[in-house]
């Protein structure tokens, strides 16, 4: 036999080598596009399983897997799908304390590569489907959570109007000479703008969105002078102010930045006591900037201040949304808080356009 | 004339709360832990109506208790709380730990202006008994039986002690307590006590 008769038998055993590369690479490619594809689903049905579920099965008959059954429990919920169909199956389970998952399929076969295939489509499954559930488990916690919070921040002041409102309505009917009666409107009257401000924090509050500069209605000329005096006051603060400067607002949005500002710096004051506060105001022909110092502690984390639901007080009564909202309503106005950096206390410089 | 203070950061409610104290009693006012803490220096305070919810953490009972812990270490003035924080485990602590009452904002005024006049009640019968040589009553109830129980206990721990002291003598112990003898009778008969040898 000489080496011409060999040649046809090395061609024919590339070609075969040749057509199992090409399979494999067919089958290699045809299992990653499920894969992606299982992902793009999760992803454009907003990681709901209620209606991954059932989508993702037809997917599966493209690789084989004839069906997909389960049973998954979480947060109350619960998905079952019994498997209809005889033969082999492949399953998988996890239990936790939040939730449990029962994964399945029943391929076609699971001779050769298939084994392998079904194994990477069931794992990939498995994952998608834990973290939708983790997913879901995280953000109903959270929300919970911060729902408590917030309620919790609305009680303390709803509780006070309410037990004020049950007062005046006592003392109303006590009114027994005209003495008393000159004591109880001048007490109302003394304490009318802090109740006036504590009526208008837990509107903000329930208010509180990501402000827009759409609608803007009752505006009005704003010393900001006699207003920053009035707050600063209001919460007993040692305080300087110089400077002057007025801008065309709505009240209620200047309020808000400057009263979550200065409780800053009361909160603090309240813990050091030799705090002094200062407040500077310059304007040129476009802008008002307000500069608020204090001669406290440095503040501890700057690039976190503004972040909601961040406080350096959390969980002693700090809901961390004061600031954030303060820069929200801020730039809703087309203004910014800043702060910038101080070699001793602490910082805000506040921009106001003098017309919003 | 008695002195109260007023310790609650809402100085609109402070007012009204004031207002209707002031006809008569003498007041002080304080808005949070320091002021509180420089009141009772200066001021001699008979009754104490505490809101927990101070500043900077107005959102949890820590400010308030530490003015309460402060008071029951250094005072004898009744402290009365008067706050939005609703914890049942606070409340029972509080009252343990030796505040007289715990009422949840929003109270009606009767209900407060009822808890003061028990406050200043015991408060003097307190101090009557000690001069007779009997410490102060000190409560003995169990945890987890509720505010009521606490408060008809502490009722019917003093008037026992009075009673004990003026020998049953309900006139006498009528006296003492500042109340009617119908109304002691009234809690005789509640408490359901009767005069026995042991007594």
């Amino acid at each position: 036999m000489t080496i011409e008769h060999i040649y046809p038998f090395f061609i024919f055993a590339g070609l075969m080598i040749i057509s199992i590369l090409i399979y494999i690479r067919y089958l290699t490619r045809q299992a990653i596009r499920s894969i992606l594809e299982f992902i793009d689903l999760n992803t454009k049905l907003d990681y709901d399983l209620h209606r991954f579920l059932p989508e993702v099965a037809s997917l599966l008959k493209k690789i084989n897997i004839n069906e997909l059954f389960y049973d998954i429990n979480y947060l109350n919920s619960s998905l079952v799908y019994q498997k209809t169909l005889s033969g082999q199956s492949i399953e998988k389970s996890r239990q936790k304390d939040d939730y449990h998952i029962t994964l399945g399929i029943v391929p076609r076969h699971s001779r050769g590569e298939q084994y392998y295939l079904n194994m990477i489509a069931l794992e990939i499954l498995f994952s998608l489907i834990e973290m939708d559930v983790l997913i879901k488990i995280k953000v109903v916690h959270e929300s919970f959570y911060k729902f408590s919070q917030f309620q919790t921040f609305i009680l303390h002041d709803a509780k006070n109007l309410s037990q004020f409102i049950e007062f005046l309505s006592y003392n109303v009917l006590h009114l027994e000479t005209p003495d008393r009666q000159d004591r109880f409107i001048s007490y109302l009257r003394e304490t009318l703008p802090a109740q006036s401000r504590r009526g208008a924090k837990i509107i903000n509050l329930l208010e509180l969105k990501r402000e827009t500069d759409t609608e803007k209605s009752d505006e009005s000329t704003i010393n900001l002078k006699a207003l920053l005096e009035d707050l600063a006051n209001h919460y007993h603060l040692n305080y300087t102010i110089s400077g002057e400067g007025s801008i065309t607002a709505e009240e209620y949005k200047v309020n808000a930045i400057f009263l979550n500002l200065l409780k800053n710096v009361y909160d603090k004051y309240l813990e050091e006591r030799d705090l002094i506060c200062h407040i500077n105001i310059t304007a040129d022909e476009n802008n008002v900037k307000v500069t608020i110092s204090d001669t406290g502690s440095p503040i501890k984390d700057s690039t976190r201040l503004f972040e909601p639901f961040y406080s350096t007080k959390a969980g002693r009564g700090g809901l961390g949304i004061g600031l954030f909202h303060a820069k929200n309503v801020a730039q809703a106005m087309k203004g910014d808080i800043h702060v910038p950096p101080q070699s001793t206390g602490a910082a805000f410089e506040i921009t106001l356009p003098i017309h919003e | 004339m008695v002195s109260i203070l007023l310790v609650e950061d809402d100085t609109a409610l402070r007012k009204q709360i004031r207002f209707s104290l002031e006809s008569a009693y003498s007041l002080f006012e304080a808005g949070n832990q320091k002021e509180a803490i420089d009141s009772l220096k200066k001021n001699k305070i008979d009754v104490v109506i505490l809101d927990l919810g101070l500043p900077p953490h107005e959102d949890t009972p820590e400010e308030g208790l530490k003015v309460l812990e402060h008071i029951l270490g250094k005072y004898t003035c009744k402290v009365i709380i008067l706050t939005g924080q609703k914890t049942e485990g606070i409340a029972l602590e509080a009252i343990k730990s030796g505040a007289f009452d715990y009422l949840l904002k929003p109270a009606s005024t009767e209900k407060i202006l009822y808890s003061v006049e028990r406050a200043l009640l015991f408060k003097e019968t307190e101090e009557e008994l000690e001069k007779q040589g009997i410490k102060k009553i000190s409560l003995e109830v169990e945890m987890g039986k509720g505010l009521q129980t606490l408060r008809d206990e502490a009722d019917k721990s003093i008037i026992l002690s009075v009673l004990k002291n003026t020998n049953f003598n309900v006139y006498q112990s009528a006296k003492i307590l500042g109340v009617k003898r119908e109304s002691l009778y009234y809690f005789l008969r509640k408490f359901g006590v009767k005069r026995s040898d042991d007594d």
